[in-house]
């Protein structure tokens, strides 16, 4: 098994910051996401790591060896592009073998490969036929197998799915994974999609304008966001602004709107201003004022299916509170509530340099 | 006021049907979704509805008149593509006024298009052109420029699909405004079964080019009368049993692994000796270790955020999924688990004669 190192790659085009001194390490074995909105810098990050785009600095070591020497294909990377790129004119069996092929392996060891290759995708039955007689679904099953079936180390995936039905996409990335698991591999996946990223990652790192914001597993990503943008990007969070003020019991939460939340764990001493996000299936909807809680009137009422999602207005703006459908009963459109938000799982940030609403920008 | 009527409408290419038997009523001021897998016959149908193409058989009636042989031009149908197709060249007001200006409508021109770049939320980017806006907001200005054309029907034809999925999230809320402030008639187009439950009316799933079944989105989720909805629309269990015995209101199933399950018939559709799949959503099971239940397991623990998935292999081969939302215990891979579905959200279908799984394919 190989790992792989990423140190401090920068990447322009133009005037374009694309990368800006990105640095991490992906353990042989493991499989980590690079999560974040287009624009990122995720793709360019890839054709780096490749070899099909020359880095301005930095360094790629694949199996403790720097590899900025050498070509793409010498550096046993298997990587799937969105596009999945299958050859047109050549059949199933074709496309998959072309890598072997072209390496001129003995001709029992192509077969051999090809074979195995197909049986684990589950598409050897369909080796004679040609991309666009396949499904989408399938023809990323087959450009996964051409990939892996080139001997690689370390597979690049760049958003895979994204092509993909919806309910097809949360299908695949389960087989994807067990899949990697089962053959070992050292994956490095890109997508934009928080829910695909959690579902598959043994670790995240969320990107933002090139630069790395957060590296962590799914749950420390989840429960414990470095800023408001990861809170918010991964989940859907509510955030107010306002100071940290210490009192007789503790230190309380002073929003600038009218609310105040008590019993808050932990010593802000210098915090001053701040941001304070609870996210949307940690408020709890009631019928009565309680503690740290703000009034409002439900203004919509969205069913998700496993949930149910209402948007609050309160004096504090607009909230958004998420629950099963049993939770949801008897909130519709039009009814005042109560929103209570426990202490414990609100979460205190520095006020962003470049202003909260656009830190808060998704896209 | 629009409303839309499709009557045993039908569309061929040669050998092909894309749609056929569709009888769908849209009423005025409704927003339904066609939803479908992809090559279904949902983006044949919205193109029958707005003109682009004419039913091979059949009748498509707006506001009660036929306008079957209608062309685009005449037929009032504001369009939203997927691939946004705004002008390059034209700023966004220039794009949002193009289709009042060229249709010489009944709306002056000006002062829909500021209505609408403030319905959108647009009105501070208007002097920009589409290379300098973000996926989301472009899209926002396809619809923008939509709107503005005073049609009272509107079509959006995987309006999300090009956009990240965090900004998906974000625009689908704005979606359903638009529409119901305006007080549109809206059919939308889409692959993805989150986005169709959290912006209808009415969901309408397709497969194969024929209407499969139709409901408001808790119905199709909650009570879908068809396998291949229960399947598509959510996550899913399905159990193979026969029944062994029934009361009143449940029916015992005897499952593959021998273990007896209880599930709700009030109906009474089944009787003692008939072969059914028992149907239990991920969020309506529960895993343990010891007790009562099917026995299996453990495969997998993921963190979802919101939820933890954990899937568990049955001794009789069926793979469960069951998310949990508070605690449900950690268990290791490998563990001895008993699966258990609660009876009264179990949901009982006849088993299919071309086998459970052609009925759930996607594609």
């Amino acid at each position: 098994m190989t790992g792989l190192i990423v140190k401090g790659i920068s990447k322009r085009y133009g005037d374009t910051v694309a990368v800006d001194d990105f640095s991490f390490e992906v353990k042989p074995g493991e499989y980590v996401t690079l999560l974040g909105p287009s624009g990122a810098g995720k793709t360019s990050l890839m054709r780096v790591i490749s070899g099909l785009t020359q880095q301005d600095a930095g360094e790629v070591f694949i199996d403790g060896k720097n590899v900025d020497g050498l070509t793409p294909e010498k550096r046993r990377i298997a990587f799937l592009p969105q596009t999945y790129s299958l050859f047109p004119h050549m059949d199933v069996w074709d496309n998959v073998t072309f890598g072997p092929t072209a390496r001129e392996w003995q001709k029992d060891k192509v077969e051999l490969v090809g074979r195995e290759m197909l049986e684990m995708v589950r598409l050897y039955k369909r080796k004679d036929a040609f991309p666009r007689e396949l499904s989408g679904g399938m023809s990323q099953r087959c450009a996964l197998a051409r990939a892996l079936a080139a001997d690689a180390q370390i597979l690049l995936l760049d958003e895979p799915l994204r092509a993909l039905d919806a309910r097809l996409r949360i299908e695949l990335r389960h087989e994807i994974k067990l899949l990697a698991k089962e053959l070992n591999l050292t994956v490095l996946h890109v997508t934009h999609d928080q829910e695909e990223a959690m579902a598959i990652s043994d670790r995240i790192l969320v990107l933002r304008k090139g630069r790395l914001v957060q590296a962590g597993s799914p749950k420390e990503i989840y429960e414990s966001p470095a800023t408001p943008f990861v809170m918010q990007f991964v989940g859907e969070a509510n955030f107010f602004e306002g100071k940290m003020e210490k009192e007789d019991e503790g230190w309380e939460f002073e929003a600038d709107c009218d609310l105040e939340i008590e019993g808050i764990a932990g010593d802000y001493q210098g915090l001053g201003r701040c941001v304070a996000g609870i996210k949307a299936e940690r408020v709890a909807v009631g019928d009565k004022k309680s503690e740290n809680s703000i009034e409002g009137k439900v203004v919509r009422r969205l069913f998700l299916g496993k949930y149910v999602m209402l948007e609050v207005e309160t004096a504090c703006g607009p909230l958004r509170c998420k629950m099963t459908a049993s939770e949801s009963s008897g909130r519709e459109e039009g009814k005042a509530v109560w929103i209570h938000l426990p202490p414990a799982h609100v979460k205190l940030f520095k006020v962003p340099e470049i202003g909260l609403a656009a830190e808060l920008e998704v896209d | 006021m629009p409303s839309i009527e499709l009557r045993k409408a039908a569309k061929r290419f040669g050998p092909v049907t894309a749609a056929e038997d569709i009888n769908l009523h849209v009423k005025d001021g409704e927003y339904v979704t066609i939803l479908g897998p992809s090559g279904c016959g949902k983006t044949t149908l919205v193109k029958m509805i707005s003109g682009i193409w004419e039913p091979t058989e059949g009748g498509i009636f707006i506001d009660g008149k036929d306008m079957s042989r209608t062309p685009v031009c005449d037929r009032d149908v504001g369009y939203v593509f997927q691939n946004i197709a705004l002008f390059p060249h034209m700023t966004v007001r220039q794009n949002v006024s193009y289709s009042p200006i060229v249709r010489d409508k009944r709306c002056d021109a000006e002062g829909t298009c500021n209505r609408m770049l403030d319905q959108v939320n647009l009105a501070k980017e208007a002097g920009k052109f589409p290379r300098e806006l973000s996926g989301g907001a472009q899209q926002k200005a396809g619809i923008a420029r939509a709107l503005a054309s005073c049609s009272r029907i509107i079509i959006f034809d995987e309006p999300l699909s090009a956009l990240d999925a965090r900004v998906r999230v974000a625009l689908r809320y704005e979606l359903r405004r638009f529409v119901k402030d305006l007080g549109l008639t809206a059919v939308h187009v889409t692959h993805d079964q989150e986005e169709a439950m959290s912006v209808s009316d009415r969901i309408v799933l397709m497969r194969a080019g024929r209407i499969i079944e139709e409901g408001a989105p808790s119905e199709l989720y909650e009570k879908p009368k068809s396998l291949f909805t229960a399947n598509f629309i959510g996550e899913m269990n399905f159990i193979e049993g026969t029944v062994v015995e029934r009361s009143d209101k449940y029916v015992l199933v005897i499952t593959r692994n021998g273990t007896i399950v209880s599930a709700l018939d009030d109906e009474r559709k089944f009787a003692t000796g008939s072969p059914v799949v028992v149907a239990c959503r991920p969020e309506n099971c529960k895993i343990t270790v010891g007790g009562e239940g099917m026995p299996g397991t453990m495969r997998e623990t993921t963190f979802m955020g919101s939820f933890t998935r954990f899937r568990a292999r049955l001794l009789s081969g069926e793979e469960i999924a069951v998310d949990a939302h508070g605690e449900m215990g950690t268990f290791k891979k490998g563990d001895a688990v008993r699966v258990n579905m609660d009876p009264d959200r179990c949901l009982v279908y006849q088993t299919p004669r071309e086998g459970l799984a052609e009925v759930l394919k996607l594609e």
